[in-house]
């Protein structure tokens, strides 16, 4: 009897200290949470709302079920915003990640200043977005700028106009994106270079494998987690593309690089439609909601957790 | 299990970015904190037993623009009850950052407009006060506006009192027509004799290049010409009318290559002052706001340019001194906290007292009397044949307020720009235009 007692003693003793653990545990999460919903979550249920009517941020708001969405078939400069996000997604996804993977593999050495060099590819992401864009826009100079003249100099004649040019202003705004943001990625993938067990190197040396087939068999299939988690974030960041097009060139020429994002201010903030950029900006959501989870779905194929 | 951990965290930051994705698009005026006019029970109630009054006026580049200073300091010299506190803004994004004040509820008194397509929208939102009431009890002379109120009224309503009203001139380099040996343009010069001589005044390469125009890249530089002529205006929906500006500035792009090309001008942000003061541009021609500009640079040591101006250029067939313009007024804020207050300035800056003040800095005042005209004959620095310039013919208003203004603007731009880099030729830019237009004044 006593012995039970004792027991259960315990037992209780030790749920309400799992109780304690847990409330602590939310009680930090507490701050961020509301961080969340006051300034993410509210938004986004409010924009959700503000998509069934019609609403000038002054007049008051008219109920109009689904006219926004309806309106979101017919408009030609939707069309345009989507492929040109789509194109610079496609453009920017795969450039970073071979990018980053590359300058990772390299700086992932020994070397004397080796955090010298770190530091300058991480440099470009935590530099102000105007002034990344104002050089950019220098270098791509039609005229001018040092791209074009290295291309007139090898004996091109008519070098692209880059931003001034509909079919080479996205080009220009993907390699310019591709330098700000391989620096961020870098270091997520060197940290996951340096969680690869040195055994399993030291083992392939044994066996005889070169440098090709150990990065092949060894370095590929252990980063990809860090891939996979790299790809997802690029392809939001991608969908989310805005500064560096309204720096750049305003989604100039004409709309040839008018992205979504640019699409909902310029309706909300220029033509005073909230209510269709609520309904453009539900239409993004469900958009990187459903390639999230396409990329979620596939990740058992081919990601290798440890 | 880290793993697990890893796809957990994953997980957590993709929603999260996600959520920020739409958060974005969302974030509308409502958490735009209503930046709250300091309450005037702040306002050191121990200094004066008469209530002071304090109005708050929003404006773009204040500290840029010295006559605001002046016109503030005279005002209160006139009304002590009043102090005018100017609440600077950046000309960038003016018209952007006011919409989502007004829409918070901003109570700030008196708002400068900026421009005919956000003070549209304004109007059309109830935001601002209409004025004809405050006009009838004051019974302010509005002749010497020589009607440029009408043109702006809204519904036969004014809400925006006008204190500037720049119109568009020929500004030229003496010195480059001197050594091209080209006589100085004249007051009557068409448009074909404009690319004549501008294509004279071009030479050089690379440093030494001599320009013999710079068209800026709004478009207003060059699809208002026909606008001028009173041929159409920009929210008529059709377009067909501005092609005869096209045959004129196209072929000077690309055959005569006597200005900058339009993808030049706009990736290196070149800008037509510093392009003009730089002595290597022949003629600019650009709104009479310019003068004040060319005056106090040359004042402050920032160019020497010999410079003369005259009327614009004309089509053929047209009055020399036909040009358009731009209209900068004042509005009371309909949510206003001391309207009675901020009418008084107001009034005071758009009629004579302000409008001399200005005249005296250089500034194109919408309201000319003999006394203001004077005011602004007599400033230092004035090149001669600005008598002749003042004379215009016509001025048509560059946009006249309509509620799809923002829209077509923004889309006349984009046409615009497509034409100018080569992309589109008139016709289909302009077909373009006219489908679009269309399309937006359907309500889409």
């Amino acid at each position: 009897m006593e012995a039970v007692k004792s027991i259960s003693h315990r037992s209780s003793k030790r749920n309400s200290l799992e109780r304690r653990n847990t409330l602590r545990a939310y009680a930090f999460l507490l701050p961020n949470f509301i961080g969340f919903l006051i300034f993410t979550l509210i938004p986004v249920v409010c924009a959700m709302l503000l998509s069934f009517v019609e609403w000038d941020s002054a007049n008051p708001m008219v109920f109009v079920g689904l006219k926004n969405y309806a309106r979101i078939l017919k408009d030609e400069t939707f069309m345009i915003s989507f492929w040109n996000t789509l194109y610079y997604t496609i453009g920017t996804v795969p450039l970073t990640m071979v990018c980053s993977l590359v300058i990772a593999l390299v700086l992932n050495n020994k070397l004397k200043g080796i955090k010298f060099f770190r530091a300058a590819f991480f440099f470009p992401y935590i530099v102000s977005m105007v002034a990344v864009a104002v050089v950019w826009n220098m270098i791509f100079h039609p005229t001018m700028g040092p791209v074009n003249s290295f291309l007139m100099a090898l004996g091109i004649e008519n070098p692209p106009g880059w931003t001034a040019s509909v079919e080479w202003a996205m080009p220009a705004i993907i390699f310019a994106s591709v330098w700000r943001q391989m620096g961020y990625f870098m270091v997520m993938y060197l940290a996951g270079l340096q969680g690869i067990p040195r055994e399993l190197y030291e083992a392939a040396v044994v066996d005889g494998a070169n440098s090709w087939q150990k990065f092949k068999n060894i370095t590929l299939p252990m980063l990809t987690p860090t891939s996979f988690f790299v790809s997802v974030m690029c392809v939001i960041n991608g969908f989310k593309i805005f500064d560096m097009v309204a720096v750049m060139t305003e989604g100039g020429p004409g709309r040839a690089t008018n992205v979504l994002v640019l699409h909902i201010y310029n309706q909300a903030f220029l033509q005073m439609k909230f209510g269709y950029a609520a309904a453009v900006s539900m239409v993004l959501l469900v958009l990187v909601l459903s390639i999230t989870v396409i990329q979620f779905k596939g990740e058992q194929k081919w990601v290798n957790y440890m | 299990m880290l793993s697990k951990c890893f796809k957990v965290i994953s997980l957590v930051l993709v929603l999260s970015m996600l959520f920020a994705v739409v958060g974005c698009g969302a974030k509308t005026a409502s958490d735009q904190p209503a930046q709250k006019t300091e309450s005037t029970e702040k306002a050191k109630p121990a200094d004066k037993p008469a209530e002071k009054v304090k109005i708050k006026w929003a404006v773009w580049d204040y500290s840029l623009t010295a006559d605001y200073k002046d016109i503030i300091e005279a005002f209160q010299k006139e009304n002590p009850d009043i102090t005018v506190e100017p609440l600077e803004m950046s000309n960038k994004g003016y018209d952007d950052k006011l919409t989502i004040m007004l829409a918070g509820g901003d109570e700030t008194d008196v708002i400068a407009i900026k421009e005919m397509p956000a003070f549209s929208g304004y109007v059309a939102k109830k935001q601002l006060m209409q004025l004809d009431d405050f006009i009838a009890k004051d019974k302010v002379d509005m002749a010497p506006f020589n009607g440029i109120t009408e043109n702006i009224k809204i519904d036969g309503k004014l809400y925006d009192f006008p204190f500037r009203s720049d119109f568009w001139m020929l500004y030229y380099n003496k010195d480059i027509f001197d050594k091209a040996k080209v006589a100085y343009p004249s007051d009557d010069m068409t448009f074909e004799q404009f690319r004549e001589t501008a294509k004279k005044l071009t030479s050089g390469t690379g440093k030494d290049k001599t320009y013999g125009t710079f068209i800026h890249n709004w478009k207003s530089c060059i699809i208002n010409w026909p606008v001028a002529d009173k041929k159409g205006t920009l929210i008529d929906g059709k377009y067909d009318f501005i092609k005869p500006a096209y045959d004129i500035f196209l072929p000077m792009q690309k055959d005569d290559k006597s200005y900058m090309s339009f993808a030049e001008a706009k990736t290196s942000s070149a800008h037509y002052r510093g392009q003009f003061e730089s002595g290597k541009v022949g003629m600019v021609i650009m709104g009479s706001w310019f003068v004040s500009s060319l005056i106090n640079d040359k004042k402050d040591g920032k160019h020497n340019v010999n410079w003369g101006v005259t009327k614009a250029p004309h089509f053929n067939g047209s009055k020399p001194g036909t040009t358009f313009g731009n209209v900068t007024g004042n509005a009371i804020n309909a949510k206003a906290k001391n309207p009675e207050a901020a009418w008084k300035f107001v009034k005071f800056m758009g009629t004579e007292a302000g409008a001399t003040i200005m005249a005296k800095r250089g500034s194109m005042p919408a309201y000319r009397t003999k006394n203001v005209v004077d005011a602004y004959k007599g400033l230092q620095g004035l090149p001669e044949g600005m008598d002749k310039a003042l004379e215009t013919a016509s001025v048509a208003l560059e946009f006249p307020p309509s509620k799809f203004s923002a829209a077509l603007d923004k889309m006349l731009q984009e046409e615009h720009e497509l034409i100018m880099i080569g992309k589109n030729d008139p016709d289909k830019g302009i077909a373009s235009m006219n489908k679009r237009a269309q399309e937006i004044m359907a309500g889409n």
